[in-house]
């Protein structure tokens, strides 16, 4: 006779810490044993554990882009096994990287396996990877990619292992797909290895406690997490809220693409609903259902209680709307290769807006959108010309604001909220021919607020004579600028291009596309800032002083924007003339829950404009260019105009 | 021998709760003794020094007198840097590389915290000043030094009143004039300032890391130096007739001397000697794999010993800084007898990691504090004697702990008191057990071949409890495990570390660089230990290098041959490098080239060593020990039992005591489990097996 469990809290919070230290082995053993950069320095992959149920249980050291599609790409392959009448076995391990079977994005490689007790199914182990290339037709994140073949090969969910073996004809299937088959055959491994790993610590912990007891105590960790979401969400205000973001453009001349959420909080649950979106576009920016419903999960994660375990009984509580056919869940076959970042990110801000009405202390302000992050070409520093992709990820944005805390530098992008890494610009320089001659924070850069947003900072680099290459812009958030939330202002915009060393001739480039380097050139980027949180004219005048001694603000923004009168040369605060100030300033003040409310609206390259740049268009215009150009860049030469 | 002309050898710990000391005779006999620390750390060393040399029969005079080494670890270091008490720190950089020390490696370690604050550059922006020039990754100049921009950086710290510069170029370990330059160049300008220049201070690639390491280094000396030189006076003073010696964080010591010119070697050393004493008890019992376990008021700190050889990190940090200093890897977390137990929002219960110090300290003590500890736990628990604690020098209320538990956590979580003051204990086990994991598991280490060593005031009571939880072969209690760390700095050897960072490939090595390197590094090393008073022949010199495969971003170090090097060196040092990947990665590539990027040198001078003398044997029988019994809480035996107290100074070697157990003494108790069997070895450590 089964008998009943006595509920012990020692032995949950035991599990619960051993699930915790089994996730964290696992990423422990990928990130030190893989040998593609992306994977091992720049960390961009997940591990997480599922019930029998596929009822996600654990996945703390993880992208938030990643977090809901990890289910979903394993619910997906499930459904097609059991459609096609095929059996997936102990000791079976499974690669999918198909978005429109559960997956964010081509370039990530999910692997998983069963774990079976005494045969009884008992668990899932899994880790989901970007790798360093997955044969795309066009190299890198296939900015110009119209359709899912340019994106890449699928592999959808074959079987790469089986019965703990290599499946020989299909490794090599996968390995003849790809650009640098010799050290993604390492990574191959790696992922195998923390998998394996993951399946193996769970085993153990069936061999302490018995099958029984672990599915009592896992059920109660997602009832824990249940319990405690419940919580939260049940303090926020019952209503209907609103948001709506902007991707700039899409890389085949659709430009300032809307996704709009209307989050709706009833009770404990939240209901995001897409339907009013702009449909699917023709280029690569449009998202994968598993890429939009981690993007959804990202901003309301960030608005609960951190110490809650990040698993099924928190999604219990997060219900998704997106019919197919928009620009955040695509028909096949639309072409998906920038569904986790550019898309991602309005996503995350078109919630976090909608959120900033009911929760405005657990919101922050909009995440930058990372606007470049690889060259390529020939290393000719040696004897032999050697080719490389550097992946770097230097110049990244800065994060939003939040109640209390200035937003961080450089976090890569909301999708990512800063998990990922850089390297030492010393060890890049060793490694790549590209010379970093500034990565420092921009001065002036917007994003203010109470809270300050990230900064945005200011990117110059170089090839050495004699060499030539290609890097990739992605385009994210130069023309639409970080949400700035609770009267805080937005973030800055951005602009890329290069500039001639020899004539000081500047070229901005905008759009997404492939752009060929020089050695006469220094190319440039302005990262974005992230968003501010919050009135400037309540920020502490002393931090206020801190940030013009520190050159974050000029003297003059901290007078204009702040409200706070500082000697030029000492930085001392006037503050009876401060306060006056201030009021004054107040009293005029148009203080919005979250700015700006139309697209398109950054200015940077006006701010930086002078007479002799030009501007060089890498996708088509909109019919009615001449009123669509915007400002004063109207006055600029412009190149790729029909 | 007569007392006052014994030699000695003294080690002194100072610790957030106590000051530990210990005095080590040359026929090997070990004192072990704890004073509480005082608000001036020196002070409780002095008046320590006095009741050592009272315990002893002797005049401080007589005692320090005859001290031969005399080792002192102290926080100070870490303490300036983590309270920011330094002097005013100007950085001079690269132009374009402002913001090294903000902008880190951008990572963000709590994603969904969105209130998680961005750390603290250390050295605010406006004290950070570009100068021009530019050196490339070959050592080539991209941009010559404009003088004029260093000359203005000086005006511009002049007018901020900075009391002292670092500096730290962009490659500048592969091409150091730009940095020598700025240096006499400030000198000239800031007459009398003490500036430090990266390629000296730690000549490592990667710019965040050396920048902080060259800032912290200047912003750690002067403190450092009046401290040091107010103690090693006092001392004198006192009757001390040799140099001080300072406890490194890399595992050995250096004399003052030595220390100032390197004051990062100092940061974040207070733990380093528990391993140094792992090695040490180990030995004794004939252990080459054991694991450290010191468990004091506020926090656990462990650390493997593999082979009798320490762990090292590259990675140690202060104040979540990095500073490249690769040094021994002590896991600390927050975890003791003082750790607070808690129920969190959603009725889960946590230990940890807040403390409540030693003061007020545990709900028992009845100094104020309201919340449950760890200790009180042990107390309920049966594990120790209310009216021994401390030797009995301590008054503590069991019913204070009792209510604490009560209205805290069992209440709360519908318990019963047992089941939460075990729930606390095994809690913290299993956070403890995490701790260790972390240094074998998750390294690729199974813990299960390896021998714990407990020591602080709490180890040995839990210490059974995390062996059995991880599986491992036995436990060592140390006679005086409750001064563990200085029992480390009684037995440590001097130590100095020396890199040069030098670019170079297996398949077209500079050999003849690379001899010139070691041949300078070691001249250096050699020069330095003869003027420590260390006899050529008591010199051990090690080298090794930071390599990598050519695509690779992490370097792994590995082991290099002694001697002059030729071409057929190259297969052995690349084949070094493969086995080290193998180990830690668990795959290596045969058939690529390796790339070398730092070269390494560990110069040792052996001191002189002192054994313990054998006990004499006295058999099995324990009964002679027995002072009584008391109830107490084992799960295995479903809640509480009557067992056997022993008394530790009247168990000699060859007593064996079967669990459960628990032997008292005046500093801590020792928990037998059931099932377990403690044997006291021949040199009076407790030696506990399954």
């Amino acid at each position: 006779m089964r008998q009943k469990i006595k509920y012990d809290p020692t032995l949950f919070s035991v599990i619960l810490h051993y699930l915790n230290a089994t996730t964290k082995e696992m990423t422990g053993t990928l990130e030190h044993s893989a040998r593609g950069s992306i994977i091992s320095l720049i960390r961009d992959f997940s591990c997480s554990l599922y019930t029998a149920e596929t009822d996600m249980l654990y996945l703390e050291e993880a992208l938030p882009v990643h977090t809901l599609a990890c289910r979903e790409n394993i619910r997906a392959c499930i459904q097609w096994y059991k459609e096609a009448g095929e059996e997936i076995k102990d000791g079976d391990y499974i690669l999918n990287n198909d978005p429109y079977l559960g997956n964010t994005h081509k370039g990530d490689h999910a692997i998983f396996t069963p774990v079976f007790y005494k045969s009884e199914l008992m668990f899932w182990s899994m880790v989901l990877a970007h790798v360093s290339d997955t044969g795309s037709a066009q190299g890198g994140s296939s900015p110009n990619a119209s359709t899912i073949w340019e994106d890449g090969v699928t592999f959808p969910g074959i079987k790469i292992f089986e019965n703990e073996k290599e499946n020989k004809s299909n490794i090599h299937m996968y390995l003849s797909n790809l650009r640098y088959p010799e050290s993604q055959e390492g990574d191959l491994y790696a992922i195998i290895g923390a998998v394996r790993i993951g399946k193996r610590r769970l085993l153990s912990l069936c061999d302490e406690y018995g099958t029984e007891l672990v599915r009592y105590y896992t059920r109660a960790i997602i009832d824990y997490a249940d319990k405690r979401m419940s919580e939260e969400t049940d303090k926020w205000a019952d209503g209907t809220y609103y948001g709506e973001a902007w991707s700039d453009s899409d890389g085949k001349g659709t430009w300032d693409i809307k996704v709009c959420c209307r989050l709706t909080v009833e009770g404990d649950t939240i209901t995001i609903d897409w339907s009013e979106s702009d449909p699917q576009v023709k280029g690569s920016i449009n998202s994968s259902i598993g890429a939009l419903k981690a993007n959804c999960c990202n901003p309301v994660f960030c608005a609960i209680d951190p110490s809650i375990p990040h698993n099924e009984g928190c999604l219990r509580h997060i219900n998704i709307i997106a019919p197919e056919g928009l620009v955040v869940h695509a028909r096949w076959p639309a072409s998906l290769a920038q569904a986790t970042y550019n898309i991602g990110d309005a996503v995350i801000e078109a919630v976090q807006k909608a959120l900033a009405q009911a929760i405005p202390e657990m919101v922050t302000g909009g995440w930058g959108r990372q606007p470049s992050d690889f060259y390529c070409g020939y290393d000719r520093r040696g004897k032999h010309s050697i080719p490389y992709e550097a992946s770097h990820y230097y110049g990244s944005p800065g994060g939003g604001a939040t109640e209390g805390n200035d937003g961080w530098p450089a976090i890569h992008a909301a999708a990512s909220l800063g998990a990922m890494k850089t390297e030492a610009i010393e060890i890049h320089e060793i490694n790549y021919p590209g010379i970093i001659d500034k990565h420092e924070v921009l001065t002036d850069c917007e994003g203010y607020g109470q809270w300050n947003g990230g900064p945005a900072i200011d990117f110059r680099m170089h090839l050495p004579k004699g060499h030539t290459g290609a890097c990739e812009s992605p385009g994210g958030g130069f023309e639409n600028p970080c949400a700035g939330v609770s009267g805080g202002h937005a973030g800055s915009g951005g602009c890329r291009g290069f500039e001639n060393l020899e004539t000081g001739q500047r070229t901005f480039y905008r759009g997404m596309g492939i752009i060929k380097m020089d050695d006469n050139q220094v190319a440039f980027y302005i990262a974005p800032s992230g968003g501010g949180w919050g009135s400037p004219l309540d920020r502490d005048m002393e931090k206020v002083r801190d940030d013009a001694r520190d050159e974050f603000i000029s003297v003059n923004i901290a007078r204009e924007v702040y409200g706070v009168i500082l000697a030029a040369d000492t930085y001392e605060i006037d503050y009876e003339s401060s306060r006056k100030l201030r009021r004054e300033l107040k009293a005029k003040e148009k203080k919005a829950i979250v700015t700006p409310d139309k697209p398109g609206v950054a200015r940077y390259i006006e701010k930086i404009y002078k007479p002799g740049d030009e501007v060089i268009y890498l996708e088509p215009l909109p019919k009615n260019h001449k009123d669509w150009i915007r400002g004063s860049v109207q006055d600029m030469k412009t190149i790729g105009l029909d | 021998m007569r007392k006052n002309q014994m030699k000695y050898r003294m080690g002194v710990d100072i610790g957030g709760t106590f000051t530990d000391f210990l005095v080590l005779d040359e026929l090997g006999n070990i004192l072990g003794f704890k004073e509480p620390s005082s608000e001036k750390p020196e002070e409780a060393v002095y008046k320590g020094i006095e009741r050592v040399a009272k315990d002893l029969g002797l005049t401080s005079a007589d005692l320090l007198g005859n001290t031969e080494l005399f080792l002192h670890g102290t926080t100070i270091a870490t303490n300036t840097l983590v309270s920011k008490t330094g002097p005013k720190v100007g950085l001079i950089c690269t132009k374009g590389h402002r913001d090294t020390l903000y902008l880190r490696d951008c990572h963000r370690w709590d994603i969904f915290d969105i209130k998680l604050p961005h750390p603290d550059p250390f050295i605010p922006r406006y004290l950070r000043i570009p100068v021009e020039e530019r050196v490339l990754y070959d050592g080539s100049i991209h941009t010559p030094l404009n003088e004029n921009s260093v000359r203005e950086a000086c005006e511009k710290f002049k007018r901020w009143g900075v009391e002292t510069v670092a500096v730290c170029l962009l490659h500048s370990i592969t091409n150091a004039a730009h940095e020598k330059k700025v240096k006499q160049l400030v000198e000239e300008e800031m007459p009398g300032i003490n500036v430090n220049i990266s390629s000296e201070v730690l000549p490592v690639v990667r710019e965040w890391q050396r920048s902080a390491a060259t800032v912290f280094n200047v912003y750690i000396y002067p403190g450092l130096a009046v401290y040091m030189g107010n103690m090693e006076e006092h001392l004198k003073s006192m009757g001390l007739k040799v140099p001080l010696l300072i406890m490194q964080n890399i595992g050995g010591c250096a004399y003052v001397r030595e220390m100032l010119e390197k004051p990062i070697y100092c940061a974040g050393s207070g733990p380093a000697a528990g391993p140094v004493a792992g090695i040490f008890f180990g030995r004794e019992e004939g252990e080459e794999n054991v694991i450290t376990a010191d468990m004091g008021g506020t926090s656990f700190d462990t650390s493997l010993v593999k082979q009798g050889q320490l762990s090292y990190t590259p990675d140690l940090r202060i104040s979540n800084i990095p500073f490249g200093v690769s040094a021994v890897d002590v896991n600390t977390i927050g975890a003791g007898g003082g750790s607070i137990a808690w129920v969190d929002a959603g009725g889960l219960l946590q230990v940890g990691p807040r403390s409540a110090g030693s003061h007020p300290g545990p709900a028992c003590y009845n100094l104020g504090e309201v919340e449950p500890t760890v200790t009180d736990a042990d107390l309920i628990l049966g594990y120790l004697n209310p009216d021994y604690f401390w030797g009995g020098e301590m008054k503590i209320y069991p019913e204070l702990a009792e209510k604490a538990i009560r209205d805290k956590i069992a209440d709360p979580l519908g318990i019963s008191m047992a089941d939460a003051a075990h729930g606390i204990f095994e809690i913290v086990n299993r956070n403890m057990a995490a701790a260790i994991s972390q240094i074998t598991i998750e390294k690729g280490v199974d813990p299960r071949g390896y021998s714990l060593i407990a020591g602080g005031g709490a180890g040995p009571i839990h210490a059974g409890r995390i062996t059995a939880l991880l599986d491992m072969r036995k436990t060592i209690v140390p006679s005086q495990s409750a001064v563990f760390c200085s029992l480390g700095m009684g037995v440590t050897d001097i130590r100095h570390e020396y890199v040069k960072t030098f670019y170079t490939h297996s398949q077209h090595m500079d050999i003849d660089t690379i001899n010139e390197i070691y041949t300078d590094l070691e001249a250096e090393a050699v020069r330095t230990l003869e003027s420590e008073g260390i006899r050529l022949e008591n010199i051990v010199l090690k080298r090794s290098v930071d390599a990598k495969y050519p695509a690779q971003f992490y370097e792994l170090t590995a082991g290099v041959p002694d001697g002059i090097l030729t071409k057929d060196d190259v297969p052995e040092l690349c084949a070094a490098y493969h086995d080290v990947h193998e180990q830690k990665y668990a795959y290596c590539l045969k058939d690529s080239p390796v790339a070398f990027l730092q070269w390494r040198l560990t110069a040792i001078g052996l001191t002189k060593k002192y054994n313990r003398p054998e006990l004499t044997y006295v058999g099995a029988d324990s009964s002679a020990a027995q002072k009584g019994t008391r109830s107490a809480y084992f799960k295995e035996k479903n809640g509480f039992i009557e067992i056997p107290i022993y008394e530790s100074s009247k168990l000699g070697y060859g007593i064996v005591i079967n669990g459960p157990a628990i032997i008292e003494t005046p500093t801590t108790n020792v928990v037998v489990y059931p099932e377990q069997i403690l044997r006291v070895s021949k040199y009076g450590n407790y030696v506990i097996t399954l």
